[in-house]
């Protein structure tokens, strides 16, 4: 086998090799410009226990690490059906140490791709520095090799891996590439990366949404591609105080003005801490489906070596603790995708998005031991919902117990669609007045009644907004179905410029929110109409509620 | 419970005041404590921050960093269009790995980037083919492609190693791609999805302005430029 990496440079040391030194390969792995090198060597597939599981607390939380226990993935539960055989995962990120050897076990051979340009096309997505080293780490979440008596165990620890380096050009090209490549072979697209968590509306480029929508209808000969993506590490993270604010100022954003996030067919995972609460970066959405543990630990707590956040691969063939952030839960979440896929390969696009959603379990709940969750909870259609949590943290063991008899609802050529339906409302905002007490914001509400179609349980809402504010960010905009379910699409909040001056957080020209909370929901019932709400919230600019779309996704 | 949220800058004020109806939020900090002294409060009613006033014409019209108009640019990417502006102070000079690195310019070479001519403003003639020197078409290029470096509203950076996706309105047979792509004076790089191709282009600021000519156009699908954006790892 073909995997002990030997990395030189950068601090590291030299070969390992016992005894006489093998001929030098002609195998190129790297860059010779990079300071880290890696050449190949044979290394023995070994077994016994993996020595870091214990300290794994997100695959089985027995609380004798961290939090509470069964707040975890329930993993363990579910390695009694599977271990991901025969699923093939993609990791898109900034490089993927493939010869790692709690990660080569599974990495298939030759099928990895490299996109820097001086060695474009090999098969080596390996680190040129130690700063890329975000992707070996998703990895091992994903399926680092178990019971190999090294390291640690993915998610789905007998997965198939292939590692896509195309953030380390981070041209439009090579992602979109990336995000169709070997379509017919890779089930599922790990991608722990985004846009910036900075409060702008981010509108993600036609080349994305033109690969998603590929791989959602071409991916797996039609079954569709699952691609799995972070909600994002914005909620209260202030990254000028570096610390845990409890109260502002605080970034505020929210998951949807990610534009990434926003497509049909990308799945958004959020985080939940060891307690199964949102960690103090976790966002607010209405487009996140489920979350998957991580840390919730502040920056400043950076330098000690704590079990509370996240135990995976590192480079040259290390292991680290400190993983955290939306980055550790998207990789746990394609991970438990892979175990389903590999009890019932023929789920599609779609089937795996309502499995996860109608076996997500709740969580957050406040009082020690009790039983009362979160008040944002909300239950409709048989399924809870939070724009902290989406549908719940995600549960293993119960997602792949479903699957094993899931009847499918077909996939992208069966989805339905209906819309889109618009309306021009053209009035002013209402501005809040300073000073006067009863300045209480004004909301703006349109209604749309939308006809009789075909979609009796909704998939996905696109709603598209079109306003006309210097402080897009002033607005807040909630969209309630027929039934008066509501999705949180914006909120207020600000936006800054690198000079630290509040700035527009960017133009609502047409920009497409996306929402999976009326998953299920009718498009029509007793009622019809669907309503968005913009209300400017803060005082001194003024805008105007231009129109708005709204388009439906859905089985009959 | 419905919230105002008022504006201040950040420096002086720590961004925030929270107003919930009209009662004053406690905002515990010395910096928000300082903040709070722009409002008077009594009887719970807080009169609100004076918001900045915008010094230039690109804050007031909602757009962020100051700018000079000939160096704002918009990018029409299918129905997207971004508002961008150029860093005076900044170039981005790709390397053999594809990535670039972010320098400080020297005189004159922002706009010579901004014109796509980088190496024949160096003085590198024998290379006039640098117009060629997408990295995507020419890795390994004697003259590395360098471009302006674009910043938008957040600050965050852009710039243009070269190169255009195009997306067909239906799905084309390589060949008929390849030769509708030339037909339309187009240099066909590679095909990067089931309808989109990458097509060559000048690195720098030619990229932009072909992209917006060919989505103006209407014959494809959409145009973008091939842009280098950071991606954020969460």
């Amino acid at each position: 086998m073909l995997g002990l990496l030997t990395a030189c440079g950068g601090g590291g040391g030299g070969s390992p090799s016992p005894g006489p030194a093998p001929a030098p390969s002609p195998v190129v792995m790297n860059d010779s410009s990079c300071p880290l090198q890696y050449s190949p060597t044979d290394t023995p597939l070994l077994t016994g226990i993996d020595p870091l599981l214990a300290q794994q607390w997100h695959l089985n939380n027995n609380g004798s690490v961290t939090g509470r226990a069964g707040e975890d993935l329930r993993a363990f539960a579910a390695w009694q059906s599977t271990r991901g055989e025969g699923v093939r995962v993609a990791v898109i990120d900034d490089a993927i140490e493939v010869t790692h050897d709690d990660l080569s076990p599974n990495v298939v051979p030759d099928a990895s791709f490299n996109y820097r340009r001086s060695s474009r096309g090999t098969a080596w997505p390996l680190p040129c520095n130690a700063n890329d080293n975000h992707g070996t780490s998703v990895a091992g979440l994903i399926a680092a090799r178990d019971l190999n008596g090294r390291g640690v165990a993915g998610v789905a620890p007998r997965a198939a891996l292939v590692g896509y380096n195309a953030l380390a050009t981070s041209v439009d090209t090579d992602v979109s590439e990336a995000l169709n490549r070997d379509l017919a072979l890779n089930a599922i697209y790990n991608n722990s990366w985004g846009s910036p968590d900075d409060g702008f509306l981010h509108v993600a480029e036609p080349s994305f949404i033109e690969a998603i929508e590929r791989g959602i209808t071409n991916g797996r000969n039609g079954k569709g591609a699952i691609y799995v993506f972070p909600s994002g590490n914005g909620g209260c993270y202030n990254p000028d105080l570096q610390s845990t604010p409890t109260v502002e100022p605080c970034v505020r954003e929210n998951s949807n003005y990610d534009g990434y996030v926003n497509k049909l067919g990308v799945i958004a995972s959020c985080a939940v801490d060891a307690n199964g609460r949102q960690p103090f970066y976790g966002e607010r959405g209405a487009n996140m489906l489920v979350c998957a543990p991580s840390s919730n630990l502040p920056p400043e707590a950076s330098n000690g070596f704590t079990n509370t956040r996240i135990t995976t691969t590192a480079l040259r063939n290390q292991y680290r603790s400190d993983f955290t952030g939306t980055s550790a839960s998207t990789p746990m979440l394609s991970g438990v995708i892979a175990l389903m896929l590999a009890v019932n390969p023929e789920l599609t696009w779609r089937d795996v998005r309502l499995i996860l959603a109608s076996t997500a379990r709740q969580n957050d709940f406040p009082a020690a031991g009790g039983n009362i969750p979160d008040p944002e909870w909300h239950s409709a259609q048989g399924l809870n919902f939070s724009h902290k949590y989406g549908f719940g943290v995600v549960d293993a063991a119960a997602a792949v117990a479903a699957s094993r008899s899931w009847g499918s609802v077909g996939g992208r050529a069966s989805l339905l669609q209906c819309g889109p339906f618009s309306r021009t409302v053209d009035q002013p905002l209402p501005d809040p007045v300073p000073g006067v007490p009863a300045a209480v914001p004004q909301p703006v509400a349109s209604t749309l009644a939308v006809p009789a179609c075909g979609i009796g349980k909704i998939e996905f809402v696109e709603v598209r907004l079109t306003a006309t504010h210097p402080k897009s960010g002033d607005l807040r905009i909630r969209l309630s179905s027929p039934q008066g379910l509501v999705s949180e699409l914006s909120d207020a909040h600000i936006c800054y410029d690198g000079a630290e001056t509040p700035v527009n957080c960017g133009a609502y020209n047409d920009y497409p929110f996306g929402s999976v909370r009326h998953l299920n929901e009718p498009v029509s019932g007793t009622s019809s109409n669907w309503t968005l709400e913009v209300t400017d919230m803060l005082s001194q600019d003024v805008g105007s509620f231009v129109g708005w779309s709204i388009t439906f996704y859905g089985r009959p | 419970m419905t919230i105002a949220i008022l504006r201040s800058p950040r420096a002086g004020a720590e961004a925030l005041a929270l107003v919930a109806a009209t009662v004053l939020l406690s905002v515990p900090g010395p910096a928000l404590a300082q903040a709070r002294g722009h409002a008077a409060e009594g009887a719970g009613i807080a009169v609100l921050p004076a918001k900045p006033k915008a010094a230039d014409p690109a804050i007031a019209a909602g757009a962020g960093s100051p700018v000079n108009d000939s160096h704002t640019h918009l990018s029409r990417e299918g129905g997207i269009e971004r508002r961008l502006w150029i860093d005076n102070g900044h170039i981005a000079e790709f390397g053999d790995d594809g990535a670039p690195s972010i320098r400080v310019a020297a005189p004159d070479e922002v706009e010579a980037a901004r014109r796509g001519s980088d190496a024949t403003q160096a003085g590198l003639k024998s290379q006039a083919q640098s117009a060629r020197q997408s990295p995507a078409a020419a890795p390994g290029a004697a003259v590395k492609p360098v471009s302006p470096v674009f910043k938008d509203a957040g600050g965050r950076l852009r710039a243009l190693p070269g190169g255009v996706i195009v997306s067909f309105k239906q799905p084309l047979a390589d060949e008929e791609a390849r030769s509708t792509l030339e037909a339309a004076g187009l240099l066909p790089l590679r095909q990067i999805g089931e309808r989109m191709w990458l097509v060559d282009s000048p690195a720098g600021i030619a990229s932009l302005e072909l992209a917006n000519r060919l989505q103006e156009e209407g014959r494809f699908g959409f145009a973008q430029p091939n842009w280098w954006q950071p991606k954020v790892t969460k």
